[in-house]
């Protein structure tokens, strides 16, 4: 089952991320193991090499309880995660339960925690290996449109003019073709938001982490978003992190869906999305769509959560 | 038109009203011409000895510019060494912070002895009198990123010397410009102090050398000379930061 189509095509890019080439791995196999993937402690081995781009295990993380005597918040609480190179996982949970910290650990700005993370199968600095957008947009309110989305290949030493060139290409699909040369200050949260994800999308990398990344937006530049963005994850075969608060999004988007609680914020239960054709509008109310959307509903409200938007 | 109405008659009536009052109450009381001068003779002695004053002007302007230009590049990089580095913070800032507590009239008549009464004293006195606030303010700028920013700047791979050029120096350019405008309104003092310790020309000169002669007229005229002097160098100042300032939407 491919739902998306063009999505089995990912493997042929994909394979330029691994450790080392796989030649036994047609793109069919990699489908399907992406969407039967049933076990979060499952790990493939082939040559010695871990099958998964990315391994959380028992990560935790407190911070200081501030002026409440010495105790610490535990914010997150042995966690683990598996990603397989080209899968789309979302998280969803209450505010607060720790979403964004656990991006944070993950994409390597937050070196503070107990557990192990391995990434690509090595060690050492995630930063900038990993594309993360961010909650906020945190665009440079001194760069044009053109000159903030640039700035993740102009960091990687790409030239001025090819990493503007680059960038260029894009705006026309991000619906930013107009705005190209305004300022932040000019532009809606969600214009804000596209450039954010423009940004953060550009650099090739492997793996990307999305807080939020469409919050901002209406229902029909969200769609078009989706659209692009399961686009650019067939042509590059990137794996993606996706935190999101609306339900519909997650089940459109991803390969599993993982349900977070809170207080502390532990990974409670996880869904394999299977539905039919998600290219077709009619694909929410078909029977499998509601289904799982009431089943993560009724998961989101045993861990105590309440106006989850759906 | 109503905007620059509003915003140029009331300074403009007040001018005239003190320039009036001034004049009417030096004549009423008959006050000595070298005790105080009535605007109208003050106003006189511009226009007799403007070629005496525009030529001293020249040289406390020339003084001002080079002064404060060494000062505002001088700044840049110790504010850079500063905010780069902890160990050069520490090492460097709180020598800055002293060169301020030397009184400047004290070190005025060494730089005399030591470099001359040539203009170099004098652009000396400018630096170091300027240099202090636009190190402090561009400090400030620089270390006032936003830490979400760069951590951002992080995520995209950055190192610290990309953050620096990249964030950090466009962050504090706003600082910068106001470092730049208090610099130079205290680059004007500075020349005049210089100049006042000893020099061979400038207004500053000119006004010492004209007060033992009772010329207080010419004193006056020298004093407005050097304040419409100071103005314009603040008014070129704040024109440029506002063209450069165009870019900090958010922050202008
Ligand atoms: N720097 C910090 N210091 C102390 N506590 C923090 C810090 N950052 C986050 N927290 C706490 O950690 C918890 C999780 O925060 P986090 O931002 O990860 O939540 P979230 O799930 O992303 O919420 P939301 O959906 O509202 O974005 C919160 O209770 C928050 O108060
Ligand atoms: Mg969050």
């Amino acid at each position: 089952m491919a739902p998306w189509g063009a999505r089995s095509g990912r493997a042929e890019r994909a394979d330029q991320y691994l450790p080392t080439p796989e030649p036994d791995l047609d793109n069919a196999s990699v489908g399907t193991m992406n969407l039967t993937h049933q076990s979060a402690n499952q790990q493939r081995v082939v040559d010695g090499q871990p099958r998964h781009l990315l391994e959380l295990r028992s990560v935790s993380k407190a911070f200081d309880a501030g002026s409440q005597s010495d105790s610490e918040r535990r914010v997150l609480h042995e966690i683990d995660l598996n990603l397989s190179i080209g899968e789309f996982v979302s998280i969803i949970g209450p505010s607060g339960c720790g979403k964004s910290t656990l991006l944070n650990v993950i994409s390597g700005l937050d070196e503070e925690f107990s557990g192990e993370i391995s990434y690509s199968g090595a060690p050492g600095s995630r930063l900038g290996q990993i594309s993360y957008m961010q909650q906020k947009d945190l665009l440079l309110p001194w760069r044009t449109v053109l000159d903030n989305a640039a700035l993740g290949l102009e960091l990687r030493g790409v030239s001025h003019a090819d990493s503007r060139a680059r960038a260029s290409e894009r705006l026309g699909q991000f619906g930013l073709e107009e705005y190209s040369g305004a300022y932040p200050a000019q532009l809606s949260g969600g214009m804000r938001q596209r450039v954010a994800l423009l940004r953060a999308t550009l650099p090739d990398t492997p793996l990307l982490l999305l807080d939020e990344p469409f919050g901002a937006l209406d229902a029909l530049t969200r769609s078009e978003m989706h659209i692009w963005l399961v686009g650019l994850l067939a042509d590059t075969g990137k794996s993606v992190v996706l935190v999101t608060h609306d339900v519909d999004e997650a089940i459109l988007l991803s390969d599993h869906v993982y349900v977070m609680k809170r207080d502390p914020g532990v990974i409670d239960s996880q869904f394999d999305v299977v539905i039919g054709d998600r290219t077709d509008p009619g694909v929410v109310t078909s029977d499998a769509f509601t289904a799982l959307k009431a089943q993560l509903l009724a998961a989101l409200r045993s861990g105590g959560t309440v106006g989850v938007s759906s | 038109m109503m905007n620059i109405a509003r915003t140029w008659l009331p300074p403009l009536a007040i001018g005239t009203l003190g320039i009036a009052s001034w004049e009417i109450w030096v004549r009423a009381f008959d006050v000595q011409r070298w005790l105080l001068p009535p605007p109208s003779s003050i106003i006189r002695e511009i226009v007799d000895s403007r070629a005496l004053l525009s030529e001293q002007a020249f040289v406390t302007l020339q003084e001002i510019v080079i002064g404060f230009v060494l000062a505002a590049g001088f700044g840049v990089l110790l504010a850079s060494a500063i905010a780069y580095s902890k160990i050069l913070e520490r090492s460097l800032y709180p020598f800055v912070i002293a060169s301020q507590m030397i009184p400047i009239v004290t070190i005025a008549p060494l730089l005399l002895v030591w470099v001359g009464p040539a203009m170099t004293s004098k652009v000396i006195v400018v630096a170091m009198i300027s240099f202090f606030p636009i190190v402090v303010n561009l400090v400030d700028g620089m270390k006032s990123v936003d830490q979400d920013m760069v951590d951002m700047f992080r995520t995209l791979g950055a190192s610290k010397r990309q953050i620096f050029l990249k964030l950090q120096i466009p962050t504090s350019i706003p600082f910068f410009m106001s470092g730049l405008k208090i610099g130079v309104v205290v680059a004007v003092i500075g020349a005049v102090i210089g100049e006042w310790v000893g020099a061979t020309g400038g207004l500053g000169w000119l006004m010492r050398l004209s007060a033992p002669q009772f010329l207080t007229a010419r004193v006056f005229a020298a004093i407005i000379v050097l304040t419409v002097m100071g103005v314009i160098l603040f008014a070129i100042v704040g024109l440029v930061e506002r063209m450069v300032l165009k870019r900090y939407p958010r922050m202008n």
